[in-house]
């Protein structure tokens, strides 16, 4: 597999673990998002897959580079799996037509910060325990 | 540097992406029930009534259950138009009232009428006739579900004075 092929699976399979997380704990959004299971699951797992991309990339720019277009893709994932009710059922996609938007923004944004994160864990890891420069 | 790259990552990663994606897909299925159940409740303009004092434009709604799941209200709003102008606004806040499969519930919403509003009011009804325009959202929630969702509504009532 080239680099860039890897790259971008690597960014696509993140993209879908980040739409994933977020879509499932959309539902527990709010004003006490915080103190709720399923928001703290979800962070933690995209926190889980910047670490788990920036390991299995190793060059920390590459890394970076592949969660910000995952952290996308999570976005435009997001968008489509609520645009699918509106797709089944046309008399939705009004009601859906800016909430769909607004989640896929939301998802953008939390898919970055916790990515980030994810890839700071991750270059700590290498550094640190597998003795690479970063 | 390639012989240092772990493959384990990237197959941990192919499994979180799929077990993920798959819970997605359940959560999909749940919020299309949910869109199901906001589709059968009925929101009627049961009448609307300028109160005696004339202090404020009293609006009746009736919401009406018809899914199988169990409805929480949170809140109310209604904005009158007069003849294709805004004039004023009323909301309540239902603090979560249940309403249950086949359940009916009807609210009364107060608008304040200002000085202005009176005197179009006394004009208007010179006139005969008073064509209200209603449009309107209710915030609620299906059963467990933290996530509230306005659904809108639009009615016309017409007065004759």
């Amino acid at each position: 597999m080239t680099s860039l092929a890897r790259a971008l699976v690597v960014a696509f399979l993140s993209g879908a673990a980040f739409a994933g997380l977020y879509s499932s704990a959309s539902v527990a959004l709010g004003t006490l998002a915080p103190v709720r299971l399923p928001v703290w699951g979800m962070a933690l797992g995209m926190i889980l897959v910047g670490t788990l991309v920036t390991l299995a990339t190793v060059e920390l720019r590459r890394a970076l580079t592949e969660v910000v277009v995952a952290a996308l893709l999570g976005g435009v994932f997001t968008w489509g799996l609520l645009a699918g009710p509106g797709i089944v059922v046309p008399a939705y996609a009004v009601r859906l037509s800016n909430y769909r938007l607004t989640q896929a923004v939301l998802a953008v944004l939390l898919g970055l910060l916790c990515g980030l994160v994810g890839v700071l864990l991750g270059a700590a890891v290498n550094s640190g325990l597998r003795g690479l420069e970063v | 540097m390639g012989t240092r790259r772990l493959s384990w990552p990237l197959a941990l990663l192919a499994l979180l992406a799929a077990l993920a994606s798959a819970n997605a897909g359940v959560a999909a299925g749940r919020w299309l029930d949910v869109w199901r159940a906001f589709d059968d409740l009925r929101i009627t303009l049961t009448g609307i009534e300028v109160a005696d004092d004339e202090s404020a434009v009293l609006v009746r709604l009736r919401l009406e259950n018809g899914s199988g799941r169990t409805l929480r209200l949170s809140s109310a709003r209604a904005g009158l138009w007069l003849n294709g102008r805004s004039l004023t606004a009323g909301e309540a806040s239902l603090s979560e009232v249940e309403l249950p499969p086949g359940g009916r519930y009807d609210l009364e919403l107060r608008a304040g009428v200002y000085a202005d509003l009176r005197d179009y009011l006394h004009r208007e009804r010179q006139g005969g006739r008073l064509d209200w325009q209603v449009a309107g959202e209710v915030r609620l929630r299906v059963d467990r579900l933290t996530d509230w969702v306005l659904v809108p509504y639009l009615g016309t009532w017409e007065e004759r004075g």
